[in-house]
């Protein structure tokens, strides 16, 4: 499962968001229980031109 | 059940507020916004589209106006933050401070399934600066 896809299905308990200079924003995504970070940066989020940069997903 | 009370004996049950059960239950949620060197208006903003089939309620929000550069610590660190329904176009709450502020609702804001939350904190010093917002719930 990708971030993106933690974040549409409310899978998370943590959201940070941390806005870029050029707009876009990182996103982490924690669970409570899970041993995972799921961090990504998209342009345009919930937008037409949504887009997903980068994605990582590391251990807690 | 003995004489009208519930029985709480055994651990078999509790009486919890809705928070504190949802954190224990593991639906709370908490969404977090931070953005540099922001100017006068200027500001993050964090989005989240309610899941399907669920509602979000809103508990409380705090956020912070912290100077960008050093030489500006001393000033006033005025900031404004707010939560909306972005799909309703409602704003549930507002709030300014000088250098940031928190309030905890004593009724919880709902947000919708479907309906895009927006959480926002806004620059109103005269200088850069550095905002972070929280905004926490659940969603069930």
């Amino acid at each position: 499962m990708t971030g993106r896809d933690k974040l549409t299905k409310g899978d998370f308990n943590n959201m940070s968001q941390d806005v870029q200079p050029d707009g876009s924003v990182i996103i982490t995504l924690v669970k409570l229980g899970e041993d995972k970070v799921y961090r990504f940066r998209v342009k345009d989020l919930y937008g037409k031109q949504e887009k997903v940069v980068s994605e990582e997903v590391t251990g807690w | 059940m003995t004489h009208g009370y519930p029985d709480f004996e055994g651990d078999k049950s509790g009486l919890y507020l809705k928070p504190e059960w949802a954190a224990k239950e593991g639906i709370n949620k908490t969404f977090r916004v931070v953005q540099a060197a922001c100017l006068y208006g200027v500001g993050p903003t964090g989005a989240y589209v309610v899941t399907a089939g669920k509602t979000l309620y809103i508990c409380g929000l705090a956020f912070s106006v912290n100077a960008n550069l050093a030489a500006d610590a001393e000033l006033n660190q005025i900031g404004r933050a707010y939560i909306m329904d972005n799909t309703t176009g409602v704003v549930l709450a507002d709030l300014g401070g000088n250098g940031g502020g928190q309030v905890v609702f004593a009724v919880p804001f709902k947000v919708p399934s479907g309906h895009q939350f927006l959480y926002v904190v806004v620059c109103e010093a005269n200088h850069a600066c550095d905002l972070r917002m929280v905004a926490w719930g659940y969603e069930i």
